[in-house]
């Protein structure tokens, strides 16, 4: 061991300190010692603390070791307590070790200190190791809870806004629908607008809950960090008003990550605004990038991070901190410390969404009266960007003349749908379910040019139908809508198929519908080994 | 809504039978249902010969085939109904436990209106059913191309 001990000495005799340096000397035990003769002396060493171990003489004048033995278990409980003296009975001794002494060594026996020293030296680095082990344990297991306790929340924020995304779908597509019909004059068109105005609050804040619960849609890039915040700076000056400082100190390093770069300036925005509002009196704001190597998983995350190179996004403010009853709740959903009205409760789950969500994590740490910071950490890409995707198409008319399969289970959702179809010009079969979607799908197969569908429904699911259909109509168009954004993947890498979100505009549709059908097979030779229309049945297509 | 034509249901395992029964029961159709027990059994009841040479003439609103039954397999009375110009326009439901793609395909290949995998638990099964019951009126006027879509 090479760090000396630093032993406390309660002993009036300077000889017999010495004495007892030397024997811990001689047995290879370096010693920072410092010694005190007076009780005061003894309080004062032992309030400053930095103490390893007390050696105490039993027999002091003016001051006794049994007192002395109960002043350093109040204020030093955790340091062994040694007693070196001479004279004392047997029940005395028996006594100072009831009392919480660690050794009694005669002076008459030094040669028992040095391996009485070594063994509680040793005691007190087992119980050292063990304390952390627990605290980590300790703290593994309130990470895990945690962890669990936001998947749970997720989930339940997931469905809700499934069923709010169905029937949002029909109140903003009927209030279109009726401003469509209503001509610029009518008087009432102001209110459907407040409608519409209201349906989209609501829509958006369904996909901040989708957000939290990491099934809003991201369009991950390759792209680098900085300019993300650099761009945002003068936004977010406006943002904080006049009373807060603030400071960016971005790296000099390109820190590249994989995330949509409007989420990016999400979890930015969302995390000033927090720090905006823990500073009421003003204060300063720091916005910090930088690269990190992780070999642990920040505290708020939802599975371990491996460890490896990271981007460090870091927003630091002056206010007032957070007590740990608020701090366990921060990212959780609806959960606000602002006044009614101020706040959602969705900035920072919002956060929490998008992080774990781009595979990262987050660490807070507040101190009361100091201040808050938060550690955003994302996992660093070397890739090369990624390039912009094609431009769309020009303007193109969105009615047409095909034939459309429609299967929706929820009925005011379907009907909604048909009818803007026929107004486009259409023709429509509808069904409410797969298994009824494949009895009038296949007799109508022939004529039928796309599978618009939910993708889930009880029974069989959109999918399943699609792949049914397609046994006999290979070229059949496919297009998906579903109000969770779990099935976003659906239909990716078929070129003939596509995805819609619900809630959707009508315009959105006709377009998605449009873009399908006039898409041109890149290899035109269409399927010829599937009977046409099943209506024509013959012996020879058994293949 | 009554549907006047009966449900064929071709089914050889009594439990499934049982089970579908029970479903079409809670959806008060099970009066309709002409149980058969193999293939053989099924197309006797289709070309009214056999048991069921004095049956009321009529097919059936729709047809649950079993893929896999003694005598005449599934597959092989779907064919039968769809190269055939009388019982072509009647929709028919593959009930099966299979799930190779291979029978998928062939199923559809041949004409089959609709696939079913049958679910192993009591309540998937009974679901499935249900959802196919719900619809009678579709499947009891085959609907000519177009007619479906008016409104």
């Amino acid at each position: 061991m090479t760090t000396p001990l630093r032993l406390l000495q309660l002993e009036d005799n300077p000889i017999d300190a010495d004495l007892i340096l030397a024997t811990l000397t001689e047995g290879g035990i370096s010693c920072a010692p410092r010694r005190v003769e007076s009780r005061d002396a003894f309080v004062a060493a032992l309030k400053e603390g930095r103490i390893d171990m007390i050696l105490a003489d039993y027999s002091l004048p003016g001051f006794d070791g049994i007192r002395a033995l109960e002043l350093a278990r109040k204020l030093c409980p955790d340091v062994p307590f040694i007693f070196v003296s001479a004279t004392l009975g047997e029940e005395l001794a028996i006594d100072t070790m009831h009392r919480g002494a660690t050794d009694y060594i005669l002076k008459q026996r030094l040669g028992r200190l040095v391996p009485s020293v070594q063994r509680t030296l040793r005691e007190l680095h087992n119980r050292a190791e063990r304390k952390r082990a627990e605290e980590a344990l300790r703290q593994s297991e309130k990470q895990l809870r945690q962890a669990q306790k936001m998947e749970a929340v997720g989930r339940l924020a997931g469905g809700l806004a499934h069923d709010f995304n169905n029937l949002l779908t029909v109140i903003m597509g009927h209030s279109q629908v009726l401003l469509n019909d209503m001509g610029p004059g009518h008087p009432l068109r102001s209110k459907i607008e407040e409608m519409q105005k209201a349906g989209d609050r609501a829509a958006a804040l369904i996909r901040q809950l989708l957000t939290f619960s990491r099934k809003q849609p991201s369009d991950p890039k390759v792209l680098s960090l900085n300019p993300v915040i650099t761009n945002v700076e003068t936004m977010l000056r406006r943002l904080i008003g006049e009373d807060i400082e603030l400071a960016l100190r971005v790296s000099q390093e390109n820190l590249r990550v994989k995330a949509d770069p409007a989420q990016l300036e999400q979890i930015v925005m969302n995390l000033v605004v927090n720090a905006r509002d823990a500073m009421p009196k003003g204060g300063k704001l720091i916005i910090e990038t930088a690269s990190a190597n992780l070999g642990r998983t920040p505290v708020y995350h939802l599975s371990p991070l491996p460890p490896g190179a990271y981007v460090r996004l870091s927003v630091s403010d002056t206010g007032g901190g957070m007590p740990p009853e608020v701090q366990a709740h921060i990212f959780e959903p609806f959960f606000t410390t602002k006044e009614e009205g101020k706040g959602t409760g969705l900035g920072l789950s919002t956060v929490f969404g998008i992080v774990t969500q781009s595979g990262g994590g987050l660490d807070v740490t507040s101190t009361i009266g100091q201040g808050t910071r938060f550690d955003v950490y994302l996992p660093s890409v070397t890739a090369e960007f990624e390039k912009a995707a094609g431009q769309d198409s020009t303007q193109q008319s969105m009615r047409g003349h095909e034939t459309i399969l429609l299967v929706e289970d929820d009925s005011a959702v379907r009907e909604l749908v048909r009818d803007e179809l026929r107004k486009l010009g259409y023709r429509v079969f509808e069904a409410k379910n797969g298994l009824e979607a494949c009895l009038v799908g296949t007799q109508h197969l022939g004529g039928l040019q796309l599978l618009l569908t939910d993708v889930v429904m009880p029974g069989m699911s959109g999918t399943e139908l699609a792949q049914h259909l397609r046994v006999i109509k290979p070229d059949l168009k496919l297009l998906f809508i579903s109000g969770y954004t779990d099935d976003v993947g659906i239909g990716a890498g078929d070129p003939s198929s596509a995805y819609l979100q619900k809630p959707f505009t009508p315009e959105a549709l006709a377009k998605t519908i449009r873009d399908l059908l006039d898409l041109t097979p890149a290899n035109t030779t269409r399927a010829n080994r599937q009977p046409e229309t099943i209506q024509q049945p013959s012996q020879d297509n058994r293949s | 809504m009554t549907a006047a034509k009966p449900i064929l249901l071709a089914e050889d395992n009594p439990r499934d039978a049982e089970l579908a029964l029970a479903a079409m029961e809670e959806q008060h159709i099970s009066d309709k249902v002409v149980l058969c027990h193999d293939g053989a059994e099924a197309l006797d009841y289709l070309y009214c010969r056999g048991q069921f040479k004095s049956r009321l003439k009529g097919n059936p609103a729709v047809v649950f085939l079993d893929l896999k039954m003694p005598k005449v397999n599934g597959l092989e009375v779907l064919r039968i109904i769809k190269a055939d110009t009388n019982l072509r326009t009647i929709p028919v439901v593959m009930l099966t436990s299979s799930r190779e793609e291979r029978d998928l395909a062939e199923s559809y290949a041949l004409g089959a209106n609709a696939y079913v995998v049958k679910p192993v638990e009591f309540h998937q099964f009974l679901s499935a059913v249900k959802e196919l019951s719900t619809f009678w009126g579709v499947i009891n006027e085959p609907p000519p191309e177009g007619s479906c879509s008016s409104n």
